[in-house]
């Protein structure tokens, strides 16, 4: 394939170029010569079975400026990149600094030239670009080298040493071979060195001592056959260790005869500084791919530290709420007895206090309703107060008797036959010590359903042991809005049943459990005007396995997206130093169960409408 | 205050409760019977006189219209029906018509203006307050002797403020002290020293309350005169042994020994120009009031002098002088008005005679009055009772040969000492209403110092007047 | 004629609170209790039927239905109402709102629970002490539940002897 040559410019320099180039190269490429980069618009691209432009040979005008030119030259379509040569007459370049960084420029020609010499670069040019643009099988070859310094460069090591060994024994005579086994010094760090060995075969290792006491192998493949080299450019110790690696034959110069050898023959310097040049080349690659790895690695170790403190802290963190679980287990065990204890002296103070009150029937009563918490709404108590303020003639006393929750206008009579103070402060008295009844109920039934909780969180399995019967899962679920009822005050709470709902195996008092959390959880979720909706029916599923299938749904603000997956997990959290069950204990709880029970607890929610669906294998099933 | 809303008007609402409209009823209906039947021995001045009597009589009683209503009916009825206006003339007017409208400017209301002035200036400058802060501030470690500094101090103060004036004041002052007592007890009998020491205080000078006006103006009606330190002088022995006795009462019924008071009164005597200014007309004025005597200018000239000065020194302004209870001069002008119609239609003598009265021993007689008069004062407003009573009283005294002077004290007297139940004056009626003091208690501690202040004016004080030169 | 305080709290135990409080004026001034805003206005209707007046209201920041606020805002607004001493009586006190209500609803003042006994006491003696002036009507019936010096300086100026 011929390759595309485009001469740009003129006047004599260019006419001069065209001439050489197409004489010289005139077989292998197609010259085209254009006066002017304007020119190169209307050139319709290479002839036919032509390579793109290998190569522009430039030679601008007195006022063109170069990187103008060539980025119009690479602008052209058939010369994306090209080689260039730069022909000029100008002493100074001041316009080429945008086409060198973008390395466009192969070379500057200075007029005049050796005449030839720009025919040669050409093709060694064009050869280049066919070698980065390779077109079928044939790869040229570059023009050889003339110079011995190139020629040297270029030779392999070995021969390259045979062939300072050659100038060196025309210097000084047959040099002796020296066999050495492995794992002999032959240069020790920090001892002076004031020989050069020539390691005709074998291995070499070069190694440092390092900071932390031992010693560092830089590598092999960089040692040169030359040892003792650097140690002679400032007469220091040696700055390595050089130990055999295999079995090698060396040869061993004095400074003297080296002298000798260098002052007599001038090959014995020219390629001494080649091979010493080599050797230091490549150790100063091996020393910047040494750098770049080290950094690669240090910033990898810098990360891999971090993971390990990520990794350490969750881990501390892990145990902590492991302990802090433990201790909550602990402690709602311990609890256990002085909240039967609160519970029962509760009981019996409510026995024992109206037989006390005995005589009086009247406080017996009102104790009795303060213990039962329940309060008069306001309009009652308005109507209950008029009725009393009708009796007794006074408002305060009515607003009192009716706080105490006397409202029977009989028993208002009798109480205000005898001293009104002293019976109105029987009956607050009353009230009051039934309210705190009250509130001690309460309390310790809050305290005793959160130990409950946690003892359940602890010990989910616990249930286990119990024996799993045929349950009405219709009948745990009334038994749930029963307990519930006083939560449920606000919600209006619908119940579905198909009639062909399955009975299920398992422990009725937990699966009352797993209904109650559900359920408040939809109660605490919704407003005031919320609806509550369950229905329960029977699912086969693909395996044709029957399910008992319970769905809570609430029309409350829904869960969000990114709760949704933890919803079921129990799990307990500080903050401020605050143990707070907060994300669902309850519903951690329901799961447990569901999940003891062989079921299966899912969750679909959008603002407005949260549905939990509780899947219980059928009884028939376990069988 | 808060100015943002106005008052509300259908708050205004008429309000006739079964009382009121009884009372209107049986006023209209007593109104018509001695116009249409004839009333022996009285002629037809005097039956017209009679049928506006029944209907004051009737209205001061039911209060069924405000009695400064009634008091402007008075008049306008007097001279629709005595003057030589009358819409039936009169062979021989009762009085001119402008003689009847005179009441409302009569030199007793005059003296009361200036009074009530004098009395707003004090509010105006704090200087009752400051001079209860300085007066009871010494005191504050002895309950008894600060109660003793209270009454003191409001009784004097009541003699030249009105009951009302005087018992709010020492309310302000006190009620915050007596709200940090823990002794109900106590805060009960501090309580009543207030009404008790005004109302009693009310009875030292003419200008202390309305029926010491009435009374001064019906014997002035009569020819005769009271001058104010001659009216000071006959009452303030009455007033300390009244006062006295109430003390040992309060001390001994409810305030206990060892009490002290959490009293931090505020004491800042103003000391501007104009309250100087203030400090000196009143103090001129008092000083006139006293030395009448010596230099002979009346106490209601004294009285509007101090009403030119504070006027005429911008110390006290229109907003000031339209704020004066003008309610209250009306009700005096229009029981001076009753008083003077009665004696011009010769009413009172008819009244009179309708009793035997020579059959009565005078002492008795005295006693008797002075008893009624207390009834009614206890029941009806004071200044009512002083409208209704003091026209016949000295009438009476007139035909039996009495002095008016002394009946006229007495039966001024006697009507301040109405203090039984809340509704009695003023003063009580705030003390009960403040929630600290019981019916019971002003049923009471009135009783207890009416009975006594009856007794002594019945048999004691007309001989003590005598005695000290007040009549002659 | 009493003046009555209406107090408006759906939290019954907060309610009863606010009504044992407020037992010292209870003999002197009518006070009721109420749920909703719903139920105020029954008792308002009642107060009016009674020949009572109403003077007072502590409401509620927070209740189901139409808030304190409105309510509130509402009474004072009304010219049937706008005499009516407004105290919003406010939990969480959510400075925002609690603002807007005082400021632009006109309300006379605003109570944060827990309430100070002593402040309400004041509050409520010092507003209706106010609604008698503005009312033009006689303070001596009323002087157990008023200001004690400021009634005492109505009754001077207001009320003379008879």
């Amino acid at each position: 394939m011929i390759s595309t040559v485009l001469v740009i410019g003129e006047g004599p320099l260019a006419r001069a170029a065209m001439r050489e180039i197409s004489d010289d190269i005139g077989e292998e490429a197609i010259v085209h010569a254009f006066k002017r980069t304007p020119d190169l618009a209307a050139w319709p691209g290479p002839a036919a079975g032509a390579t793109h432009v290998a190569l522009v040979v430039l030679v601008p005008g007195e006022e063109e400026v170069v990187d103008d030119l060539i980025e119009s030259v690479i602008a052209h379509p058939s010369s994306p990149d090209p080689r260039i040569l730069l022909v000029t007459d100008r002493p100074h370049l001041d316009d080429i600094s945008r086409a060198l960084d973008r390395r466009d420029v192969a070379g500057v020609v200075a007029t005049p030239w050796t005449p030839g010499s720009l025919a040669r670069y050409t093709r060694a040019e064009v050869a280049r670009w066919l070698r980065l643009h390779p077109v079928g099988e044939t790869v040229p070859e570059l023009p050889p080298v003339g110079s011995d310094l190139l020629r040297h460069l270029r030779l392999p090591v070995a021969e390259a040493t045979r062939e300072l060994l050659e100038a060196l024994e025309e210097a000084l005579g047959p040099r002796p071979r020296i066999h050495l086994p492995e794992g002999v010094r032959i240069s020790r760090e920090d001892l002076d060195m004031d020989q050069l060995f020539i390691v005709v075969s074998g291995r070499v290792s070069l190694a440092v001592r390092s900071s932390t006491g031992g010693s560092l192998t830089l590598n092999h493949t960089s040692t040169g056959p030359i040892i003792g080299l650097l140690a002679l450019t400032d007469r220091r110790g040696s700055m390595v260790t050089a130990r055999t690696t295999t079995p090698c034959e060396i040869v061993q110069l004095t400074v003297e005869q080296l002298d000798k050898a260098l002052a007599s023959n001038p090959r014995v310097g020219a390629i001494l500084a080649t091979l010493a040049f080599r050797a230091l080349s490549a150790r100063l690659r091996r020393a910047q791919s040494d750098r770049v790895a080290k950094t690669e690695l240090n910033r990898k170790l810098q990360q891999t530290l971090n993971e390990l403190r990520q990794a350490r802290a969750d881990l501390v963190a892990q145990a902590r709420m492991a302990t802090l679980g433990e201790i909550a287990a602990g402690i709602a065990h311990e609890l256990n007895n002085p909240v039967a204890a609160l519970t029962r002296t509760a009981e019996h103070l409510a026995e024992d206090l109206p037989r006390l009150l005995g005589s009086d029937p009247v406080a017996a009563d009102v104790l009795q309703q303060a213990r039962s918490g329940r309060q008069l709404d306001a309009r009652d108590e308005r109507a209950a107060r008029r009725a009393v303020d009708a009796v007794v003639k006074d408002p305060v006393l009515a607003r009192r008797l009716v706080a105490a929750g006397v409202t029977d206008p009989l028993q208002v009579r009798r109480l205000v036959r005898g001293k009104k103070d002293d019976a109105l402060q029987h009956v607050e008295l009353a009230a009051g010590v039934g309210a705190a009844l009250h509130s001690l109920e309460i309390a310790a039934s809050h305290i005793a359903s959160l130990v409950e909780g946690l003892r359940r969180h602890a010990r989910p399995d616990s249930s286990e042991e119990t024996e799993h019967q045929p349950i009405d899962v219709l009948e745990t679920v009334r038994a749930a809005l029963l307990l519930l009822g006083h939560r449920l005050q606000d919600v209006r709470v619908g119940v579905d049943a198909a009639p062909d709902v399955p009975a299920v195996l398992g422990a009725s008092a937990d699966l009352v459990q797993v209904w109650t959390n559900l359920v408040t959880n939809a109660v605490d979720a919704m407003s005031d005007a919320g609806e509550l909706r369950i229905t329960l029916d029977r699912v086969t599923d693909e395996r044709r396995v029957g399910w008992a299938r319970v769905r809570v749904e609430d029309n409350g603000p829904g869960v969000p997206a990114e709760l949704q997956e933890h919803v079921f997990e129990p799990r307990f959290t500080t903050k401020h130093g605050v143990v707070r069950f907060g994300l669902g204990l309850g519903l951690g709880i329901a799961h447990t169960i569901v999940h003891n029970h062989h079921g299966t607890i899912g969750l679909e929610s959008r603002p407005g409408r949260t549905v939990f669906e509780v899947r219980l294998p059928a009884a028939e099933e376990e069988r | 205050m808060i100015s943002r809303r106005p008052g509300r008007a259908s708050l205004e609402r008429l309000e006739l409760t079964r009382l009121n409209a009884i009372g209107l009823l049986v006023a209209f209906a007593l109104f018509w019977v001695p116009l249409l039947v004839d009333v022996p021995n009285l002629d037809t001045t005097g039956e017209r006189m009679l049928s506006i009597f029944l209907v004051a009589l009737v209205l001061f009683v039911t209060e069924a219209i405000p009695l400064f209503a009634t008091a402007a009916l008075i008049i306008l009825l007097q001279v629709l029906m005595l003057s030589e206006q009358a819409l039936v003339p009169l062979a021989e007017p009762a009085g001119t018509a402008r003689s009847f409208y005179a009441a409302l400017a009569d030199p007793v209301v005059i003296l009361f203006l200036g009074g009530f002035l004098i009395a707003d200036g004090a509010a105006k400058y704090r200087l009752d307050r400051n001079l209860a802060s300085l007066v009871l501030t010494p005191f504050k470690h002895n309950a008894r002797t600060a109660l003793l500094a209270l009454m003191l101090l409001t009784a004097v103060l009541g003699q030249f403020m009105s009951n009302t004036a005087t018992a709010a004041t020492m309310f302000a002052v006190m009620l915050p002290v007596l709200h940090s007592l823990p002794d109900l007890r106590a805060r009960a009998g501090f309580a009543l020293s207030i009404p008790l020491a005004s109302n009693i205080g009310g009875l030292g000078t003419p200008v202390a309350s309305p029926p010491n006006a009435i009374a001064v103006a019906a014997v002035a009606g009569r020819g005769e005169s009271i001058s104010f330190v001659s009216w000071m002088l006959a009452m303030w022995p009455l007033i300390i042994v009244l006062l006295a006795i109430g003390w040992l009462y309060l001390v001994v019924r409810y305030v206990p020994k060892g009490l002290a008071l959490d009293l931090n009164i505020e004491r800042d005597f103003d000391t501007r120009l104009s309250a100087r200014v203030y400090y000196l007309a009143s103090g001129l004025t008092i000083l006139l009031w006293f030395t009448e005597p010596f230099h002979g200018i009346p106490s209601a000239a004294s009285a509007f002098v101090a009403v030119v000065i504070l006027l005429g020194s911008k110390v006290m302004t229109g907003d000031d002088l339209r704020a004066l209870q003008w309610p209250v001069l009306w009700l005096v002008a229009g029981g001076i008005a009753l008083g003077g119609g009665v004696v011009a239609s010769g009413l009172d003598e008819w009244l009179v005679g309708l009793v035997d009265w020579a059959a009565v021993p005078g002492v008795l007689l005295l006693l008797a009055l002075a008893t009624i008069t207390w009834v009614l004062g206890n029941l009806l407003s004071n200044t009512a009772t002083a409208n209704l009573i003091i026209p016949i009283g000295l009438a009476l005294a007139v035909s039996i040969g009495q002095d008016i002077v002394v009946v006229g004290l007495l039966l001024a007297a006697a009507s301040s000492m109405g203090m039984m139940l809340p509704v009695s004056t003023p003063p009580n009626a705030i003390a009960y209403a403040t929630g600290t003091v019981k019916t019971s208690d002003l049923a009471i501690m009135g009783g207890l110092i009416g009975f006594i202040g009856v007794l002594l004016l019945g048999l004691v004080l007309p001989h003590l007047w005598v005695l000290l030169g007040v009549v002659g | 004629m009493k003046l009555t305080i209406l107090v408006l709290e759906d939290e019954p135990d907060v309610r009863a609170a606010l009504e044992r409080d407020l037992e010292p004026l209870a003999r002197t001034v009518r006070i009721e209790p109420a749920q909703d805003v719903d139920d105020a206005r029954e008792v308002m209707a009642q107060v009016e039927a009674d020949g009572d007046v109403l003077a007072l209201v502590l409401a509620d920041h927070r209740m189901p239905g139409t808030t304190g606020v409105d309510f509130l805002c509402e009474l004072v607004a009304d010219p049937e109402t706008e005499h009516v001493a407004t105290v919003l009586v406010t939990g969480q006190a959510d400075q925002q709102d609690t603002i807007k209500a005082v400021n632009l609803g006109g309300l006379d003042y605003y109570i944060a629970k827990p309430w100070d006994v002593a402040e309400l006491d004041a509050v409520v003696r010092r507003l209706l002490t106010d609604v008698v002036e503005r009312l033009g009507i006689s303070p001596v019936k009323h002087l157990a539940a008023l200001d004690p010096v400021r009634s005492m300086d109505l009754v001077r100026h207001g009320w003379g002897d008879r």
